[in-house]
């Protein structure tokens, strides 16, 4: 039977700031989650809970009805991949690549030796360079390699992408999703780089100021909303018409005006022929959806 | 535990291996040039068997177990687990430094031969060079928990603290208790090897629980950065 994991209201406080509200949050078996937010949302740390890497003031994480805390049988089967250091407690990483990957090797039950040399090969990494040595995206491409040579059921990629190129970020996508098929497996991928992943991502979530805004499929979540543009005048009766509890975003080009309405693309165009609105219609993209959703709340700095 | 072992074990080995040759490139070079005497030479080893059994075990388990421990959280142990590992890498840290200056010693009788005075670190001595090893050792463990604990600070904290106990305890016996520690220097020296055996090995196991109850109260809620 394929286990769920799954975290019942946690609440994480770091000093006297609640960093987690209350969180949430159920991981099927089988499915690419995308798990977006802006810095300081709280995704590290809920990621690093769920994981029992991280403790938690209060709440439970279970893995197949297990708790997952100090649970070797839980934590055997799941990998959550974290941005490597250059900096040790006294200094440079002197670590190599393979030292890391030997490592893994030992660590994770399931460490696929010859798809690691493959992944090796084909990101073009140096097994003899030192970890400080390593450029950002380098060091994504070892934590990547880990997380997809560990054979997890459930994988955990904290800004995979960070510091790669775009051929390197196309090639990591393909990588995922040529693993995704043959395997099955789970995934978590922690990203800033929304645009690009939308196609890969199932379902979402998206974390804002320590609490769970959305969970659901990735379509599903972009079609909800919908970009209205076209006279003042028009987009604000149509504004009125779908309620202030809709309007997410609103901006002004002289006489024109855009608004951004949490209403699906096909709802709003009725609305609009009902009203006989002159305003253009369309749909958005997951990353604007996101920055309607939260770019106006303020973020915070790590 | 065996797997946290197998992934530090090379690492243990090599820094012991790059002591070793340390210890003798700086002897061959000290002898070179001021050492002529037999004794001098003993002298030399006594402080390199005490800076090497030591200061480096102490150095290395302070150093190094935090990375490992940090690896092995990261990579889907427990704190249990990586709990368990703790003491077993401290002794491996300590015999290893210690195989090494055994290395050490052997190629120095090798080279002056009968000149070189090995009986003089022999009995006694030697085993409260072994039981300071592994206490040095263990007392890196602690440290370098702290440091996990509580980042390079706790690192700092606890060696001052370390220093200024064992200078407190220096001054104590030397104003108070300086005829006690004459009789105990007296019967250190001269009781039979089995009896400061016995005494080594029950100190340093009193020392490794304490070390290891220390190391589960910091690390059982410890969470990964």
């Amino acid at each position: 039977m394929e286990k769920v994991l799954k975290a019942e209201n946690i609440v994480k406080v770091y000093g006297k700031k609640e960093v987690l509200h209350s969180v949430s949050l159920e991981i099927q078996p089988g499915v690419i989650y995308g798990l977006i937010g802006r810095n300081g949302a709280g995704k590290t740390t809920l990621l690093s809970i769920l994981t029992a890497q991280n403790t938690h003031d209060s709440g439970t994480v279970t893995y197949g009805g297990e708790p997952v805390w100090e649970n070797e049988r839980a934590l055997a089967d799941i990998c959550f991949s974290r941005e490597l250091s250059p900096m040790l407690m006294f200094g440079e990483n002197t670590y190599k690549v393979k030292d890391y990957l030997r490592a893994a090797s030992i660590y994770y039950p399931r460490w696929d030796k010859e798809y690691a040399k493959r992944l090796t090969e084909r990101f073009g990494l140096d097994m003899k360079k030192r970890i400080s040595k390593l450029s950002k995206g380098m060091m994504s491409m070892v934590t990547i390699i880990i997380a997809m040579a560990s054979r997890a059921p459930i994988t955990i990629l904290d800004e995979p992408v960070a510091g790669l190129d775009v051929v390197a970020r196309e090639d990591f996508y393909k990588i995922l999703m040529e693993d995704y098929t043959e395997t099955g497996r789970t995934f978590i991928i922690s990203t800033h780089i929304i645009e690009e992943a939308a196609n890969v991502l199932e379902q979402v979530i998206l974390v804002d100021n320590g609490n769970i805004l959305e969970v659901g499929p990735t379509e599903e979540f972009v079609h909800s909303f919908s970009f209205v543009s076209g006279h003042e005048s028009a987009v604000d009766a149509l504004c009125e018409e779908a309620g202030a509890s809709r309007l997410l975003h609103t901006e002004s080009f002289g006489r024109q005006k855009g608004a951004a309405l949490r209403l699906p693309t096909s709802e709003t165009k009725q609305m609009a022929e009902r009203l006989a609105l002159d305003v253009d219609v369309e749909p958005v993209s997951l990353q604007k959806a996101f920055v309607y959703l939260v770019g106006e709340q303020g973020g915070e700095g790590k | 535990m065996k797997q946290i072992v197998r992934v530090s074990l090379p690492d243990f080995l090599k820094y012991s291996a790059m002591i070793a040759g340390i210890m003798l490139v700086v002897f061959f070079l000290n002898s070179g040039l001021s050492m002529d005497l037999p004794e001098d030479r003993s002298n030399y080893l006594i402080k390199y068997l005490f800076l090497g059994w030591g200061w480096v075990s102490m150095i290395v388990t302070t150093s190094y177990l935090p990375i490992f421990a940090r690896q092995a959280l990261t990579m889907g142990k427990t704190r249990r687990e990586v709990l368990r590992a703790l003491p077993a890498l401290s002794a491996i840290a300590a015999i290893s430094q210690m195989a090494a200056c055994f290395f050490v010693g052997f190629v120095m009788r090798m080279v002056w031969g009968e000149q070189f005075q090995i009986e003089q670190v022999l009995g006694n001595l030697l085993v409260l060079f072994i039981a300071a090893g592994f206490s040095f050792a263990l007392l890196g463990q602690l440290m370098g928990v702290l440091g996990m604990r509580f980042g390079a600070k706790g690192i700092w904290i606890s060696m001052g603290a370390a220093i200024f106990l064992f200078l407190s305890l220096v001054l104590l016996f030397a104003l108070v208790w300086s005829k006690q520690l004459l009789l105990m220097v007296v019967f250190f020296t001269t009781a039979p090897v089995w009896q400061i055996a016995a005494i080594a090995v029950g100190a340093v196991l009193v020392f490794g629980a304490l070390i290891q109850a220390a190391s589960v109260a910091l690390l059982r809620n410890f969470s990964v950065k």
